[in-house]
């Protein structure tokens, strides 16, 4: 038995408890999903915590499955910045977990239906799992289909008209992403003779091939990480799904096809990448934040408000690339770089926990008044006050207030961006944070405004209103251990100088 | 002979892009959906002329079978029941948004050109097709194609069947469960379609479990066969034996789900003695791909014709709807 769990076993657990609970919850009766689901998504975290404290000493490990090693088998590598986006998951999936079991039991009046939540989730799960572990290019693909059919199947749970047209959008522009992807791996292959990342890296040439491949592969994941102008499936799709649901698919899916294309970019692509190429992809993100934020203001549905606003903070991650794209020939490592990966890994964090604590205090609002519209939240302060907390830290953390999680990943953007010398990328950056602070603003304002007549409220239970809290806060205290998340980057050869170079507090060694 | 084969070969490329292009341009959706699966077909036609009859089966079975099957009943809900006229419906072009023709054909230009040169100039990479064949001997299977499927890269595989799994899920969310509710188990009075289903099954179904066992050693294997059941099944299906509705929810949950709980069971059993999820020791390796791949085809098969169950089982009553109430039908146990 215990060779079962040894911990070199580690990397296929994470995959494999969740896989095995949605499979039980699907063979399971409804009336049991909700309580077994909820009790699968507890035992998949603790492979989570387990891997965040076996990597703190900045180690990583490696699973050959079936025993084949590389080029012939795939291999499963758990190292540092996979670790960090293991633990978000968890972390946001299991608080989620425990939204959806109170929300499905209590509110949604057909069981049947909804239970389906539970096998689509936990097998969802583990294909991000599986793609922050993965070292295989045609793996990846196989794990994106998981991630992306389970999150339509999500997206299209109330099975309510708007959300079937939403998801049939978002299914058309996750299969044209995947294709897109696919086409660039097979091309990558052609040319190197191998699926294992590292390996393709080594034998990649620097050429016509690999340019188009990384055209291919960069266009797809861009896709489904909905950056601009490329975003037009995200607001109706997000919207109009259920609020564990929204949740999931903006704090949570957006995040794996992000990594991809960091992970490539960085251990792939840098032979063939220009300094051009990572301006373009930077002003996209730019032009992502700017977009996204006046769209946010213009919406008249707080899950449209919230939507759109997923489009700005994503923005925000790609403001990463020009920063370690550094023109070839150029000599040295970019200094700058521990900040902008600080930055970046941080947007990610703070954006996952804020946004799932606003996508569930959204619906514990729709809950209570029966819509989402604006004028429905007025004195929210007065009726469901935790809601309102909830959406106000949330708030600070997505403008990029202090002490939050989010202002230290904008504040360490700003300072890469200046230490680069890119200083075209600071209007951006307090641009975007303005707008955010006016739709943050306008949502509190109406908030804290006294109604003229009490509209009838729906008894909500406490347990949603928590859930939604407990994330809140974590977007505000995130910011806390962030000598630890950076130790547990430090592991990463990949990564190489930046990353040692951060954890030695910005110091430069040599 | 070359010469012949270069003739051919063009021909057939030039078709596959010309029935491509008519499925797009054409204005009406029937002969969109014709095109299509004869679209289908010649790719099948072309993966054979590739040496990939593995790959050429599935194409054909999903690509032009099934798809076409699904196309042409999605079809009738756009004519309504009783008038005949799927012919006759087009898309209306003023509906949706549309660029000038010249600036797509620009941009499928551009982007076929790019493709082009990326593979001009690939470098030759090489491949894997001899460390395949090495590795045979501890594989537990002949076939180098079954050794990467079900061996060396079974973790894309068991994920891929897990991906059908998912699928038919979303599709219950799609849908609820109406779909599931409809049709007993009556036998239609057609003579030819009866005669026809009652010849052709149990063919088929042989046929499948050869090409499970022909997997071990030469192309074919569990996805093919697990299609062909499937196809089987359909076939069983429209004339009127509809076993899929009389079997009990537990039945098919099971059914849907045994083919990725098995390999998954498979894959985990051997972690107990040290060794790596889904690895198999090399001595059993062979019976264990067998009985993986033959759970598996039950699983495809199912799912198969569940999704044709499902789609012609929503659409024989549109008045229920899609967002009708789904709390009653097999959901609830």
């Amino acid at each position: 038995m215990s060779a079962l769990f040894q911990s070199s076993n580690l990397p296929a657990w994470l995959v494999l408890v969740p896989v095995i609970g949605g499979v039980v919850t699907f063979l399971l009766p409804v009336r049991l999903r909700g309580g077994v689901g909820l009790l699968f998504a507890a035992l998949t975290t603790l492979p989570a915590l387990f891997a965040g404290w076996l990597l703190t000493g900045g180690t990583s490990m490696r699973h050959a499955l079936g025993g084949w090693e590389a080029p012939l088998g795939i291999a499963l590598e758990l190292d540092g910045l996979g670790a960090v986006f293991i633990l978000m998951t968890a972390v946001v999936g299991l608080i989620v977990s425990i939204y959806a079991r109170v929300y499905f039991s209590t509110v949604v009046p057909d069981p049947a239906r909804a239970s389906m939540f539970w096998p689509l989730w936990l097998l969802l799960w583990a294909g991000l799992n599986g793609m922050y572990l993965s070292e295989d290019l045609f793996n990846l693909y196989v794990v994106i289909e998981v991630v992306g059919i389970a999150a339509v199947g999500l997206a299209v749970l109330s099975g309510k008209t708007p959300a079937l047209v939403a998801g049939l959008r978002y299914l058309i522009a996750a299969i044209v992403g995947s294709m897109a992807y696919l086409m660039g791996v097979a091309l990558l292959f052609g040319a190197t003779g191998v699926l294992d990342i590292s390996m393709a890296a080594a034998a990649l040439d620097s050429g016509p091939t690999a340019r188009t491949a990384f055209a291919l592969i960069l266009l797809g994941l861009m896709v489904k990480t909905a950056l601009f102008p490329l975003h037009f499936w995200l607001p109706p799709a997000h919207s109009s799904a259920e609020p564990p649901v929204s949740a999931i698919l903006s704090a949570l899916v957006l995040k794996g096809t992000f990594y991809i294309i960091l992970r490539l970019w960085v251990e792939i692509f840098d032979v063939s990448l220009s300094f051009a190429a990572g301006q373009i992809v930077g002003a996209l993100g730019a032009t992502a934040v700017i977009w996204g934020s006046l769209q946010a203001l213009r919406q008249d549905r707080l899950k449209l408000v919230i939507a759109h606003s997923s489009v700005a903070q994503i923005g925000y991650l790609f403001l990463l690339f020009p920063l370690i794209t550094v023109p070839l020939g150029a000599s040295g490592e970019a200094e700058w770089a521990i900040f902008a990966w600080t930055g970046a890994i941080y947007q990610v964090l703070a954006h996952g926990f804020a946004k799932a604590a606003f996508f569930l205090a959204i619906g514990v609002v729709v809950i209570a008044f029966g819509n989402d519209r604006r004028e429905s939240i007025l004195n929210l302060v007065g009726r469901l006050p935790m809601v309102t907390f909830a959406i106000g830290l949330a708030g600070v953390s997505l403008i990029g207030l202090p002490p939050s999680g989010g202002f230290l990943a904008k504040w360490m953007l700003l300072k890469a961006v200046f230490a680069s010398g890119q200083w075209w990328w600071v209007p951006f950056i307090l641009v975007g944070s303005l707008l955010t602070a006016g739709y943050i603003f306008m949502i509190l304002r109406l908030a804290f405004a006294p109604a003229d007549k009490e509209v009838p409220m729906r008894k909500v239970p406490r347990g949603l209103q928590l859930c939604a809290l407990l994330l809140a806060i974590a977007a505000i205290v995130i910011a806390l251990p962030a000598e630890w998340i950076t130790g547990l980057l430090q592991g990463m050869s990949a990564f190489g100088d930046p990353v040692e170079l951060m954890s030695n507090g910005g110091e430069a060694v040599r | 002979m070359s010469v012949l084969n270069l003739i051919i070969d063009t021909l057939l490329a030039l078709l596959i892009l010309g029935l491509a292009l008519r499925a797009v341009a054409v204005q009406s959706l029937y002969q969109s959906a014709i095109s299509f699966i004869a679209f289908g077909l010649m790719l099948a036609l072309a993966w054979a002329r590739l040496a990939a009859p593995d790959v050429a089966l599935a194409e054909a079975a999903i690509g032009a079978g099934l798809l076409g099957v699904l196309l042409i009943h999605s079809l009738r809900d756009f004519a309504g029941e009783d008038d005949g006229e799927a012919a006759g419906f087009a898309i209306k072009l003023g509906q949706y948004p549309r660029l000038p023709s010249f600036f797509i054909l620009l941009g499928i230009g551009i982007f076929s050109g790019v493709l082009l040169v990326a593979v001009l100039q690939m470098p030759d990479g090489g491949g894997l097709t001899a460390a395949s064949v090495t590795a045979l001997a501890d594989s537990g299977v002949d076939h180098p194609v079954t050794a990467v499927l079900l061996n060396y890269r079974s973790y894309d595989t068991w994920l891929e069947i897990g991906v059908l799994v998912i699928a038919m899920l979303a599709i219950f969310c799609a849908g609820g469960f109406e779909g599931f509710r409809r049709g007993q188990w009556r036998p239609r009075q057609d003579l030819i379609i009866a005669r026809f289903a009652r010849l052709l099954a149990p063919l088929m179904v042989l046929v499948a479990g050869y090409l499970l066992w022909l997997g071990k050693a030469y192309p074919g294997g569990a996805f093919q066969a697990g299609v062909v059941l499937g196809a089987a099944g359909i076939i069983l299906q429209m004339a009127g034996w509809h076993f899929v509705e009389a079997m009990s929810r537990w039945l098919w949950q099971w059914g849907l789900a045994i083919g990725f709980a098995f390999f998954l069971f498979a894959g985990i059993g051997f972690m107990a003695f040290d060794l790596a999820f889904l690895e198999y020791p090399a001595a059993h390796a062979g019976i264990l791909i067998l009985w993986v791949e033959s759970f598996a085809t039950l699983s495809i098969g199912l799912t198969m014709t569940c999704f044709y169950v499902y789609f012609t089982g929503m659409d024989a009553d549109t008045s229920a709807g899609a967002n009708g109430k789904g709390g009653a039908g097999h959901g609830n146990a």
